[in-house]
């Protein structure tokens, strides 16, 4: 049920994901970050299996960080795309991680890009993408918004208007997003959730102090 | 492997070892790649640098347009069917070709083991690989071959030429103790030292690339026996980048021979300079054979070459 989305602007790219850890059901929790970094130019928003999820990132992360050390340079985000998408390929029939997908990153050579990779590794460089249901509702307003070369509060604008329509029609509640941007000065946090100091992430909250005045 | 009692050496009272025993342990411990001789060597690592050093010379010339590989090829007898075009150089994958000195099997084995591995990185990262891992990775197979029992090392060498985003034009050079190193000019093969030496004489940093094939011909007549140059024992490639790719330029027998023709103009120029004033750095041939003047290069023309220079 995990919701990702991902926007390609003017020299930066930014993905967004909802903030919840759902099992079956069960919401678990409501302020975890499905958006690793890694590297200090690469984010990679995850959707599917919370545990494949986790381990996934961090099997990715290391590898470029591996490959950083022994070559003295980083993968661009194309090449770090294709290695991934290699590794998610290539444990498919063995043991499989189940995570959709959504590169994003900066390097000199291709300046901002997005790619996006499904559990099945279909692979493609993309202006804009989303996975799951989130996908069902968002894809016709980004085909609308979505222009080459967009400004960060335009882009924020289209993802505002993707986050209302889920919060609007989509069937399960999804009342936080986290957002980062990677753009030529590195990887910043726009949005985030901290259920510790954030009250608005504190799911049922609301309903509680409601119950508690009735 | 079994310690055998016979290959402790024998000293003397104070330690040292004599000279009998000294003259036998090459031949005690020449056998064994992987084994150190008491002085720290490895014969077989050196007797297949040897080899090369008796094999046809290449010479590389990094410029900034560019990168020029030459070599000669050792015409073994008038019926042997010539090869078509390029006899040593082979392209590897996009973005590096390679000039080999040495055993000709050998070499086959490691050039289609560089292609896999440029094919391998292609397929993982959709991207050639940058040259200098290339090298390094076919380096790594080189070295396991001096350090694991049972095993001759490949006696080739190998001058890469490449261009990639990272670094642009570069230029390798590998043994086969799978070292390895960048240069803006080198040689391997027969002569090398005296090929070398006079590339640190005559190299130039803002040589163009016709600089570059004028003097890959004088390099290759110093290291050639033959008195006269001809073109069909010379093989001459031009890789350089056209419209983002790379290409490796195998020139024509004509052309081949135009840049003979050029570099002989300059010798006979400069020799007529060079009787007025001093006779000596005449443009000859071979003269460095069996002197101790050519000049050592400082990484590894190891002490023993000189016998067979």
């Amino acid at each position: 049920m995990d919701v990702v989305l991902g926007f390609v602007g003017d020299g930066f790219t930014i993905i967004a994901t909802d903030a919840g850890q759902t099992r079956s059901i069960m919401r678990i929790k409501a302020d975890e970050d499905k958006i690793p970094e890694l590297d200090e130019y690469k984010i990679m928003g995850c959707a599917g299996d919370a545990g494949d999820r986790t381990h996934f990132a961090e099997f990715v992360a290391k590898n470029l960080k591996l490959y950083e050390l022994r070559n003295d340079t980083a993968l661009t985000t194309a090449e770090a795309a294709a290695w991934t998408r290699k590794a998610l390929a290539d444990a498919l029939r063995r043991k499989p991680w189940q995570v959709n997908t959504l590169i994003g990153g900066y390097d000199e050579v291709d300046g901002a890009s997005l790619y996006f990779m499904d559990y099945l590794a279909a692979m493609a460089k993309v202006p804009f993408g989303a996975h799951g249901y989130g996908a069902y509702f968002t894809y016709g307003l980004m085909d609308r918004m979505w222009r080459p070369n967009m400004s960060e509060d335009e882009i924020l604008a289209i993802l505002d208007a993707c986050i209302a329509e889920l919060q609007t029609r989509f069937m399960v509640s999804m009342p936080a997003f986290f957002v980062k941007k990677v753009d030529a000065s590195g990887v910043t946090v726009l949005r985030s959730i901290n259920s510790f100091d954030d009250e608005r992430a504190r799911v049922g909250d609301d309903e509680a102090a409601a119950a508690s005045t009735n | 492997m079994p310690v055998q009692a016979a290959t402790v050496a024998k000293t003397d009272e104070d330690g040292t070892l004599d000279s009998s025993t000294q003259r036998s342990m090459a031949r005690r411990y020449d056998s064994r790649t992987t084994i150190f001789s008491p002085e720290g060597r490895l014969y077989q690592v050196e007797y297949a640098m040897e080899a090369i050093s008796q094999a046809g010379a290449c010479v590389g010339i990094l410029t900034s347009d560019g990168i020029v590989l030459a070599a000669e090829k050792k015409v073994t007898s008038p019926l042997l069917e010539p090869s078509v075009n390029a006899e040593k150089m082979y392209r590897i994958d996009a973005q590096t070709a390679v000039a080999v000195a040495g055993m000709t099997s050998d070499a086959n084995i490691l050039v289609n083991y560089a292609r896999q591995v440029g094919q391998r990185y292609l397929f993982s990262y959709r991207k050639d690989i940058p040259v200098e891992q290339l090298v390094r990775q076919v380096c790594d197979l080189k070295q396991g071959y001096t350090q694991y029992g049972g095993l001759r090392p490949f006696g080739v060498s190998f001058l890469y030429a490449g261009w990639d985003r990272l670094h642009g034009y570069q230029l390798y050079k590998s043994d086969p103790s799978g070292n390895f190193g960048g240069w803006k000019a080198t040689a391997i093969g027969s002569n090398y030292q005296n090929a070398r030496s006079t590339l640190k004489q005559k190299y130039e940093e803002e040589m163009t690339l016709d600089d570059a094939k004028t003097l890959a011909i004088r390099v290759l007549s110093k290291a050639m026996d033959a008195t006269t140059m001809d073109a069909e024992k010379v093989e001459l490639a031009v890789l350089t980048r056209v419209d983002g790719a790379v290409t490796l330029k195998h020139l024509s027998g004509d052309d081949v021979a135009a840049a003979i023709a050029a570099f002989e103009v300059i010798r006979e120029k400069e020799q007529a300079e060079g009787e007025g004033s001093s006779a000596s750095g005449s443009g000859g041939n071979g003269e460095g054979a069996g002197s101790g003047a050519a000049a050592a290069n400082a990484d590894d023309p190891p002490p023993e070459d000189e016998d067979y220079a």
